[in-house]
């Protein structure tokens, strides 16, 4: 987290600036302070020194002009002197021209005023306070060679000398104090920036980038020169770690809370009493379908409750908060999508020193699932509880831990009986061992077996029943369950006898139709060829053995056609419906048209046939040629019952993906949408009663669907035939390449 | 009544004329036996008997102490006015100085000061004169190359640096070259003589000397005299003596400026006169320098007489 307020702390150049200025500023006041004294004590010693030798030397000078008389000679002598030097002043008594001028003194003098230099008069006001006011003053008397006094020289100093130095040396000072201040400002700030405020700076702001990779700090510790640094960025750099590695761990722990609350359907939340803060997790948000960055409160999760269960909902919670209860309830919300949700919310309060609630924590389980299981179970235990069919549950030993209304009432046992017991108890004698070792094996292998099952109730009266049996397993495939559902199928089964019974003589009467049709032409050949042999022997007495012959063979010819009409039809009545063997699909096809061929030729049908002649069957031919056989029949009847020509039927069949498809289509107008769904139910036609008995198409399905592994299905289509367009019934047969049997 | 005081203002008038004309005059000079001085004072001397001022003549010996002594006595004396010729120009200060602090009017003849306040300072234009020397030396010598050598005056001395530079400037460009400038300290016979025999032995080509002054000028001529030059080495001189009369007659001397002190003192007196009268007058007056050579001093002769030697007819 980055502190806001360090913009409020001054900076490393805030304070070594100022007290970088502060520290020339004193040494330079000091060193002007030490300065000025040493120098004015020097100064003053020097200007004692110089002023006296000054003095000496000047007063020889004079003594000269004095002793000539030569007034104006010292006097340009004195100015001259005053021009160069600090003296202020300098004023010679002359005693020699003051005697001549018979005068107490003759005084010729130069004074500094103003800038110029002016001749002294002592009568000036001005001149006496500059005289008295002078720094330094030397009175020498000037003597001739025989060291008579002649006149008295004054000098008098200035300091402004002085001044000038001392101003000198204040400039100088803060001349060389200010560059140097600038110096060392320049070099600090240099040193500071690459030693101290560059390295910081690259550490904050890698430290501000969202991840430094370890050579990332190795490259920064190139960059810092400094000792001292160094270790501080070691310690950051310790420090970063771990912070960064305690972060990893806090997130993955984080990452495993989610999950884990994602697995249980379980997130959290805090709701915090007094500011209505409602802190719901990431998990909690997905079971609510709530927004992570809304912020949420009490109404929050009030609103999501079932409008129905609200007011019972705030009842529960008053009453718990003001009892000292934690909150445990199962309730039902609807979130915003509109989905309804089942969740168990526990909770606990939090209190304060009055047991006045201040926080609820706790958690919120998505229990919709289990809520779906459980009416799930409930309807299952319903349809256990009410189907016709008999289930018995076992345990994996095979030891029934649970039968229904409806076992009870087939078998005749009574739950308490049977509980614990094999349903060994309820076998007969029919089925022989090897049966019920198929059995077991098709369970363990399948998973589940069905077949017809002939039992012995608790009276001893065998009952027959369709038995499905499956194996439940745990996650593990271990078993942990047998159910076996049944229906009694004995009426039924006695239905099915009859029904066969009915089919077959509908068979033979259909059989006994293509017959005669068959043995019109045959018989009426040898009709008339024996009416011929008749009349040759009635009108010539004899007939010719030639002739006879002929005609006989043609006899013949004609009888050995029937017979193997016949054999045909006995072959097919006779043929052993249970054999498998491997046809060609157009052979089949081909057999059962010449069945039918002389019906649909008598009645100007025309029969197209569009096989792919390399599709192989594997199926028992007889049975699947007497499906076919009655689609023929039945297209055939249609056409003939429907159109008075343009008859036209149409048999397809090909290859598509592990099928084989067979299409028979007509033209005969297709059938009513009402009865389609009928159309395979058993005594169910819509032919005249003297040509239909209602099961052909009934056993077709039989045989296709349940014999065959295969499948029919009809539909009504669009036909084009001869330049017009006709409503057909179009039966379509799907059977599996390899059909397992 | 009116006609009384009429008379009374005119006799006042009268009395205040003639009070006017005795009022005393001091004439400061550094040496009174001085030709030049002396003849300086007579011209003063001689112009005062218009005004009938009083004339009080001081003569200092060339002495700064006498001068001096000469000068309190002057101050304590109540003149009207002082005329002086100092010693030298830095004396002069403390005359104008002393003179000053007792409001006696100043006016400076010859010599000058080298400061302070005055009412006039006449003096002779030494700077003209010494160009005519300059340039009747150049007639002479008729575009002759050569050299020359200058005896002068001490330098320090206005006057000294006014000749010498009026001289220069009349031969610059001629060809005639100045060999050198020896100053005079003694102001002797002797030291003249060995300044001029030095020239004529170190350069040959020498074709004239001049000197600045003209008390000198005997130890000169027989400088060249004892060197043979008289015919080859020519003499010009600046001011003069009576026996400078015969001697440029002679053609000793080729020429000279002759300064006229009596004029000098003359026009002094005269300024004096204005000043006292309250009539405005030059601070500086430049006397012109008389060209003596032996082709005009006839016709001079009456001028040079009374100008320079302030000699009555």
């Amino acid at each position: 987290m980055i502190r806001k307020n360090n913009s409020f702390k001054p900076s490393i150049n805030s304070i070594v600036i100022p007290l970088i200025i502060f520290s020339v500023i004193l040494s330079i006041t000091i060193n002007i302070f030490i300065s000025y004294f040493n120098i004015k004590d020097k100064y003053l010693d020097d200007v004692k020194n110089n002023l006296d030798k000054k003095a000496i030397i000047l007063s020889k000078s004079i003594s000269g002009f004095i002793e000539s008389y030569n007034i104006n000679e010292y006097a340009k002598l004195i100015k001259n002197e005053l021009k160069n030097d600090d003296i202020i002043a300098i004023i010679v008594n002359d005693f020699k021209t003051a005697a001549i001028l018979n005068e107490n003194s003759f005084i010729t003098g130069n004074i500094h005023i103003d800038n110029k230099i002016a001749s002294y008069n002592i009568d000036n006001p001005k001149h006496v306070r500059i005289i008295e006011k002078s720094f330094y003053q030397k009175k020498i008397d000037i003597t001739d060679e025989e060291n008579n006094n002649i006149g008295e020289l004054y000098l008098y100093e200035s300091d402004e000398k002085l001044s000038k130095k001392i101003q000198t040396i204040i400039s100088d000072n803060i001349i060389y104090g200010f560059f140097s201040a600038i110096l060392i400002i320049i070099s600090i700030l240099v040193v500071l920036r690459i030693y101290l405020s560059n390295p910081i700076e690259l550490i904050i702001k890698n430290l501000r980038s969202k991840e430094i990779e370890d050579k990332d700090f190795d490259k920064i510790s190139k960059e810092i020169y400094l000792k001292e640094i160094d270790i501080l960025f070691d310690a950051i750099e310790n420090m970063y770690k771990n912070v960064k590695s305690s972060n990893e761990k806090l997130s993955h722990t984080k990452s495993e809370l989610i999950k884990a609350q994602k697995v249980a359907k379980t997130g959290h939340f805090v709701f915090d009493l007094k500011t209505d803060d409602f802190e719901s997790s990431e998990v909690l948000n997905e079971i609510f379908e709530l927004e992570s960055e809304d912020k949420k409160s009490f109404n929050t999760w009030i609103n999501l409750i079932d409008p129905k269960d609200k007011e019972s909902m705030m009842e529960y919670y008053n009453f718990i908060s003001g009892n000292n209860l934690n909150f445990d309830k199962k309730y039902k919300i609807i979130t915003p999508s509109g989905k309804e949700k089942w969740v168990h919310g526990i909770a606990i309060f939090e209190r304060d020193e009055n047991n006045k609630p201040t926080k609820l924590f706790g958690t919120i389980r998505d229990i919709t699932k289990n809520m779906e299981y459980e009416t799930k179970l409930h309807q299952a235990l319903t349809v256990f509880n009410n189907t016709h069919d008999g289930i018995m549950i076992t345990d994996s030993d095979a030891n029934i831990i649970n039968v229904n209304r409806s076992f009870e009432k087939i078998t005749g046992y009574k739950l308490q009986e049977v509980i614990g017991k094999n349903p060994r108890i309820l076998k007969s004698e029919v089925h022989d061992k090897d049966f019920y070792k198929q059995m077991w094996d098709d369970i363990l292998e399948k998973g589940s077996w069905t077949g017809e099952v002939t039992n012995k109730n608790k009276e001893g009266d065998y009952f027959q029943e369709l038995l499905t049996i499956n194996k439940i397993e745990d996650n593990n495939g271990n078993i942990i369950n047998h159910i076996g559902v049944f229906n009694d199928i004995t009426i039924q089964k006695e239905q099915e006898k009859i029904l066969l019974q009915q089919s077959r003589t509908s068979a033979v009467g259909e059989m006994i139709g293509n017959i005669a049709h068959q043995w019109r032409q045959p018989l009426s050949v040898i009709s008339t060829v024996s009416s011929g042999i008749r009349l040759h022997m009635q009108l010539d007495g004899k007939v010719e053995n030639e002739l006879l012959d002929e005609k006989l063979t043609m006899i013949v010819n004609q009888t050995k056609y029937l017979s193997k009409t016949i054999d045909d039809f006995r072959n097919f009545f006779r043929g052993d419906q249970k054999e498998i063997e491997e046809v060609l699909l157009i052979d089949t096809i081909n057999k059962a048209a010449t069945l039918t061929k002389d019906s649909f030729t008598n009645n100007f049908i025309e029969f197209k046939l569009n096989i792919d002649e390399s599709i192989i069957l594997k199926i028992n031919e007889n049975l699947f040629i007497q499906g076919i056989i009655n689609l023929f029949n039945n297209a055939k009847d249609a056409l003939i019952e429907n159109l008075k020509d343009h008859r036209y039927f149409y048999v397809q069949a090909y290859k598509e993906e592990n099928n084989i498809i067979i299409k028979l289509l007509d033209n005969a107008g297709g059938i009513k949408k009402e009865n389609i769904a009928k159309i395979f139910d058993p005594y169910f036609t819509t032919k005249h009663k003297s040509i239909g008995t209602g099961l052909g198409l009934h056993m077709t399905h039989q045989i296709i669907d349940k014999h065959l592994n295969g499948h029919i299905h009809f539909s009504n289509q669009i036909v084009n035939y001869k330049d017009k367009t006709y409503t057909g019934a179009e039966f379509t047969i799907v059977l599996p390449l390899e059909p397992e049997i | 009544m009116k006609l009384k005081i009429i008379v009374l203002l005119l006799m006042f008038s009268i009395l205040n004329l003639y009070a006017q004309n005795t009022k005393k005059i001091a004439y400061l000079t550094a040496d009174i036996n001085i030709p030049f001085w002396k003849t300086m004072a007579e011209g003063i001397k001689e112009e005062a008997k218009k005004y009938n001022y009083q004339i009080d003549i001081y003569g200092s010996k060339h002495n700064s102490k006498d001068e001096l002594i000469n000068l309190a006595k002057i101050l304590k004396s109540d003149y009207s006015a002082l005329i002086t010729s100092p010693t030298n120009s830095s004396n002069a200060v403390t005359i104008l100085r002393m003179a000053k602090t007792k409001n006696i009017p100043v006016v400076i003849a010859d010599i000058g000061t080298e400061a302070g306040e005055y009412v006039s300072y006449i003096s002779s234009n030494n700077y003209k004169g010494a160009q005519e020397v300059g340039k009747a030396l150049l007639n002479k010598l008729e575009g002759e190359k050569g050299s020359v050598g200058i005896i002068s005056i001490p330098q320090t001395r206005e006057n000294g640096k006014q000749r010498t530079k009026g001289f220069l400037d009349a031969i610059k460009y001629s060809g005639i070259n100045v060999i050198g400038i020896k100053q005079l300290k003694e102001w002797t016979y002797d030291e003249s003589y060995l300044f001029t025999k030095d020239f004529i032995k170190k350069h040959k080509d020498l074709k004239a000397i001049w000197v600045q002054t003209s008390n000198t000028a005997q130890g000169i001529l027989d400088a060249i005299k004892d060197e043979n030059k008289e015919n080859d080495v020519l003499f010009f001189a600046f001011d003069a003596e009576p026996d400078f009369l015969k001697l440029i007659k002679d053609k000793k001397i080729i020429a000279t400026g002759m300064q006229q002190p009596f004029y000098i003192g003359q026009k002094a007196l005269d300024t004096v006169h204005k000043h006292l009268n309250n009539i405005e007058v030059k601070r500086k007056i430049q006397l012109d320098i008389l060209l003596v050579s032996s082709s005009n001093i006839d016709q001079n002769m009456k001028k040079i007489k009374r100008n320079v030697f302030g000699m009555n007819e």
